[in-house]
């Protein structure tokens, strides 16, 4: 559908061919295909029950696909849990953020993936706190995370705040593909727009990312191109700057076919 | 001290902080609050009855008495205080005590070597703790039911295996550990010591540590970033039985013979020393350092009213009147908080409409109905 631009040789790094997933008895998923560019911001829009957050958990290994493939570099993965997804360099910022609000944004970054201290203080799990802050202070400075310090509790900050230490988290350790669930629903207009112009910084940094969103405002303003999903299956991907609120609008609700197909979506 | 609006975002760099204004973060945190407030509480307690009661408090005697006294308690509550921070809880200790200590006595009577059955009785602590996890995570059974099943287990085993009766014929040495003295000091003093040092750095040290508060903040959260949270609940559980089955050890050796009659007091001291430590019961809070120094207070208050010759009745309204003031005075602090944030968020019209824009949830999407 979309016209062949030089951006569209860019190569994919990430794909998922025929996902099919089911809870219950109910298919929440029946088609999912979706390929993601490398340096592209992607969202992925639909109406409720239409099978984005079933797509985006099954991207981020938070759950398994009962068929169908995810491809990472045209490469057949099996992403068993959020590790191992982050192992492929897939790093999720899911809707409520995961944070833990009892401990500070610095232990926060690092949650999972901490640092020690060498023998023989690694055997018994000793953390080297000075080396992580450090490396977290860093981390912030360079996306321009306004927070006040990282030795705060991740509880008593701001929603854009805690948005800002959970991308922050997401693209350090060699992610490349970032995925974020509804970055901008819990957040008023002015954190809205500093998250968005964060997403922007992450791609500038060179890497992938994928947003669902509810907010068509915010999709058109980030998104590169843009995936409908409809009733489990992918209706179409098209560019933004190819496309119309309206249609996209048409192909959520059905109003417009898209290519329902989705074998177009591969190109 | 005023916090600056919440609503900052992306404006400001991150500031690394000197080692003044950490300490001004610190002052301002409850937990450290806290524990200051205990401290002076123990200060300003010790110091009246020392002046009341004829100068008899602030003794090595006296204070050697009071570390006999809390050992036990304080090497179990701050042990359970990583199963409270990790989000459960665990009842079962005062009947795992018994039957440690049970155990113990008849192994040595067997002819066991006393290490031997020491080690032994820890052991059981351990297997107790395996069976709280398995009830909790492995079936499901919420915390505090799965572990008063194993209150009320421990304590009939322990019956069975004595026939009801305290185990006699044990050798002298038996009761080294719990009133013996080493290098001039309570044999309790060190072991006590060790283990709430080796507790703490645990907690504020190392990996395992930043994940119990993890597990108990959020769960899923703390899956999600790859946590393994059942594997750390279970730890926490064995950490705490082994601790109870050492202090059943250690509670067996101060009486001399271990009987199989569990010490409700214990349990519930074990608790109250916890939360006035200022862990909370909803997991994720709590340090091993603060139920260290609420320990240390309940034994002021018990050692200072038996000192001034008052009765075990009104050691126990003490204890509960404590309980209640310590969490009391959190509460109104909350409540204070909560009331400055109101008031300040009323008073400047700007502040207001930050607030009133963070509430504000965003209107739906024109493209979201159908």
């Amino acid at each position: 559908m979309s016209a062949k631009e030089p951006e569209s040789d860019r190569k994919i790094v990430l794909e998922t061919r025929d996902l099919y997933k089911h809870f219950a008895g109910v298919v929440a998923l029946s088609q999912g295909n979706f390929a993601l560019r490398e340096n592209e911001v992607h969202a992925i829009v639909g109406d409720n029950g239409a099978g984005k957050s079933t797509l985006l958990k099954l991207i981020s290994g938070a759950l398994q696909p009962d068929a169908g493939a995810i491809l990472i570099d045209g490469k057949p993965v099996t992403l068993a849990n959020p590790t191992a997804a982050r192992r492929f360099g897939v790093s999720t910022v899911f809707q409520d953020l995961a944070l833990i609000n009892h401990l500070d944004a610095a232990s926060n970054m690092f949650l999972g993936r901490e640092i020690l201290l060498p023998p023989p203080f690694s055997w018994f799990g000793v953390l080297d706190k000075r080396t992580m802050r450090q490396r977290v202070v860093d981390e912030v400075r360079r996306l321009k995370v306004g927070v006040r310090s990282v030795d705060q509790l991740v509880g008593g900050m701001s929603g854009g705040q805690r948005q800002a230490i959970a991308v922050a988290r997401a693209v350090a350790f060699g992610t490349r593909i970032v995925v974020m669930d509804e970055p901008t629903a819990a957040l008023g207009v002015r954190e809205s727009g500093a998250v968005l112009d964060l997403i922007k910084a992450v791609q500038a940094r060179g890497l992938s990312v994928v947003i669902i969103s509810h907010s068509m405002p915010d999709v058109f303003k980030v998104a590169d191109r843009i995936t409908v999903l409809r009733l489990g299956r992918t209706v179409s991907t098209v560019d933004r700057d190819q496309t119309s609120l309206q249609d996209i609008i048409g192909m959520m609700t059905g109003a417009f076919p898209g290519d329902a197909a989705g074998s177009e979506v591969r190109h | 001290m005023a916090r600056s609006t919440a609503t900052e975002t992306g404006t400001i760099p991150t500031a690394p902080t000197g080692p003044g204004q950490r300490l001004r973060l610190a002052l301002l945190n409850r937990d450290v609050q806290r524990l200051l407030l205990n401290i002076a509480l123990i200060l300003i307690i010790g110091l009246a009855v020392h002046i009341l009661g004829g100068g008899k408090f602030f003794t090595i005697r006296n204070i050697f008495a009071l570390v006999v006294q809390i050992s036990v308690m304080t090497i179990i509550a701050s042990a359970m205080t990583l199963v409270m921070v990790a989000g459960a809880i665990d009842v079962s200790v005062s009947g795992t005590v018994v039957l440690s200590g049970v155990t113990a006595g008849l192994l040595i009577v067997h002819g066991m070597p006393t290490p031997l059955a020491f080690a032994a009785a820890i052991g059981t602590g351990v297997v107790v703790g395996l069976i709280n996890s398995f009830l909790v995570i492995g079936i499901g059974i919420t915390s505090l039911i799965a572990t008063i099943g194993l209150l009320y287990v421990t304590q009939g085993v322990a019956n069975l295996m004595t026939n009801g009766l305290p185990v006699i014929g044990l050798p002298l040495d038996f009761t080294y550990v719990g009133t013996g003295y080493i290098l001039g000091v309570p044999v309790s003093l060190p072991i006590m010591l060790g283990v709430v040092v080796l507790l703490i750095a645990v907690q504020r040290l190392t990996r395992f540590g930043r994940y119990i508060v993890a597990a108990g903040s959020d769960p899923q959260a703390a899956f999600l970033n790859g946590i393994n949270v059942n594997r750390t609940l279970t730890l926490c559980f064995v950490i705490s039985g082994a601790a109870a089955g050492w202090g059943g050890v250690l509670y067996a050796s101060r009486i001399g013979n271990p009987a199989p009659v569990v010490d409700n007091d214990l349990l519930f001291q074990v608790i109250v020393a916890i939360v006035i430590g200022g862990t909370a019961l909803t997991g994720g809070q709590g340090s091993v350092l603060g139920t260290f120094v609420g320990a240390v207070l309940i034994g002021v208050v018990n050692q200072s009213l038996n000192l001034l010759g008052v009765s075990t009745f009104w050691q126990y309204v003490a204890l509960g009147a404590l309980l209640v003031f310590s969490v009391g005075v959190d509460a109104v602090a909350r409540r204070d908080s909560i009331r400055d944030l109101r008031r300040r968020l009323t008073r400047t019209p700007r502040a207001a409409a930050d607030a009133s824009r963070e509430l504000t949830p965003q209107l739906p999407e024109k493209g979201r109905e159908t």
